[in-house]
């Protein structure tokens, strides 16, 4: 590594339903505010990362094209619902290489075209094959935590109550109204013992990050570590639940890179498709010993002026999921965060974020990928 | 227990590509083993997925426990809600996703599991 790798701006489109609008004008929403946050022009950008799952397959020429991006590699990366941490990374990377200096992740989905519902793993799948939708994933994990750990169902729902309350701060969030732990507790199952407000809502939406090196004169945004792990065969001698290995395998990286105790952070931005998905994560993290989330989340220590703000922006459950962008999107919430942008969703004085995203759905494996980077504020 | 017999079910469009599934043939579950480091899988890989190692073809016990269970509440493709789905882990071999009735086989119950149509579907064994 020659470079160190900075942010120079960062922007999101609204999240939501937007059927009858066009991927990429929902993605040069992101790019456009992410490109004035640099001060930039389109013509500045040397290589563009687009983080995408679901297509439509050209879905990132015609991005760069509405952003006025020519001739710049434009290159799709699909890692499931980790899909635009893992192109944020890769931007991150050829920065830090040389290879280019300003360089634009940029992830997109448009879901509201393509599910009515839950997302269904592929189905020439092992596990896709039975019909297994992403909740029952999750829900098989917190059917096991629960019982493992000797937990109620009410310590998953107050995760919800939380990133809710959080994201009803959030005016680009999908759901902006705060939700209580009886409604969360009697709203419909999806798959026990989640019920539909402990599930992200299905969204469209982009997000959109400019990396290169450092700039004097101005405060910047650091890259400390920036890491991303593949799969692992599941169950493995250890027995854990899914996605733990495979998220802590990304944050000890990370970790390491960036020489710093991920439980210094301030604001951690993690991986909520679903309430246990939180926990899992922030166990994952090392932020608390498995089991232990639950006891933090109800002393309110992950609240966003508690000992670590956890989804100050809402999380997926209420900013939505739009697989490709969600990466993104949780860097720019972190990015707002260090620059003390966030309004009333602020965490005073944050200087050191975390961003976790995990993505799975693959038979037989811990994750398809799961990706960790740590950001400070530098002067 | 309530299971979806094989002539209730819908005729479902053949899968495009080859299929890759746990089976059960003459009351075995067909997989793979690793030469290496002995991990299990059902379907099989080429190699393991653990170590890289070669593998055999396997067949195991049609008999585990439930690792984890849960009922689904929303149709999936062809699938009529409610549905219960359970990880169960074979003895002396692989974990894997098992159709249950409702309300899903509680976790660390002793099952067995049988091949009805396309799907590996759970019984309880009677201690």
């Amino acid at each position: 590594m020659t470079e160190h790798a900075a942010i120079w701006g960062v922007g999101t489109s609204a999240f939501g339903r937007f059927p009858e609008r066009r991927a990429e004008d929902i993605a040069w929403e992101a790019i456009g505010e992410a490109l004035r946050d640099a001060e930039l022009e389109p013509a500045d950008v040397e290589a563009v990362f687009v983080g995408n799952v679901f297509g439509p397959s050209g879905v990132g020429a015609r991005v760069a094209r509405a952003a006025g991006i020519s001739t710049a590699p434009v290159i799709a990366v699909e890692a499931a619902c980790a899909s635009g941490t893992v192109a944020a990374c890769l931007a991150i990377a050829a920065v830090r290489e040389g290879r280019h200096r300003v360089v634009l992740a940029v992830g997109v989905e448009q879901m509201s075209t393509r599910f009515d519902g839950a997302i269904v793993p592929e189905p020439t799948d092992a596990d896709g094959a039975v019909g297994f939708p992403l909740p029952a994933l999750y829900a098989l994990q917190a059917s096991r935590y629960l019982e493992i750990h000797r937990r109620d169902v009410a310590d998953l729902a107050r995760v919800a109550v939380k990133n809710r309350a959080n994201g009803a701060a959030n005016p680009r969030a999908a759901r902006t109204t705060p939700v209580t732990l009886d409604e969360v507790l009697e709203s419909r199952p999806i798959a026990e013992p989640l019920t539909v407000l402990q599930c992200c809502p299905v969204s469209d939406g982009a997000a959109a990050a400019v990396f290169g090196p450092p700039r004097k004169g101005r405060g910047n945004i650091g890259v400390l570590g920036a890491a991303v792990t593949g799969g692992a065969v599941w169950p493995a001698e250890r027995d854990e639940l899914w996605s733990v290995a495979c998220v802590r395998r990304a944050a000890a990286a990370a970790a390491a890179e960036a020489r710093v105790d991920l439980a210094s952070a301030d604001v951690f931005e993690v991986h909520d498709a679903f309430t246990i998905g939180e926990l899992l994560s922030i166990e994952a993290l090392g932020l608390c010993d498995p089991g232990r989330a639950p006891d933090l989340l109800r002393d309110g220590a992950f609240e966003i002026d508690g000992r670590w703000a956890v989804n100050p922006s809402g999380g997926l459950l209420a900013r939505g999921h739009p697989l490709g962008a969600t990466g993104l999107a949780q860097i720019a919430e972190a990015t707002w965060q260090l620059t003390g942008r966030a309004g009333e969703r602020q965490r005073l004085d944050a200087r050191l974020a975390v961003v976790e995203t995990m993505g799975g759905g693959a038979s037989g494996l811990d994750g398809n990928a799961a990706a960790v980077i740590v950001l400070a504020r530098t002067s | 227990m309530k299971r979806l017999k094989g002539e209730d079910r819908p005729i479902r469009a053949k899968a495009p590509s080859a299929r890759y599934r746990a089976e059960i043939e003459d009351g075995a579950v067909l997989g793979g083993r690793c030469e290496r480091c002995g991990y299990s899988t059902a379907p099989a890989t080429p190699r393991c997925p653990g170590c890289g190692g070669a593998t055999t073809t396997a067949r195991f016990s049609a008999r585990g426990t439930v690792w984890a269970s849960t009922v689904v509440h929303i149709p999936v493709g062809d699938r009529q809600a409610p549905f219960g789905l359970a990880y169960v882990d074979i003895d002396g071999g692989p974990r894997v996703l098992a159709l249950t009735g409702d309300p899903a086989s509680p976790i660390g119950a002793s099952v067995r599991l049988v091949q009805i149509g396309d799907d590996l579907t759970v019984e309880t064994v009677q201690e």
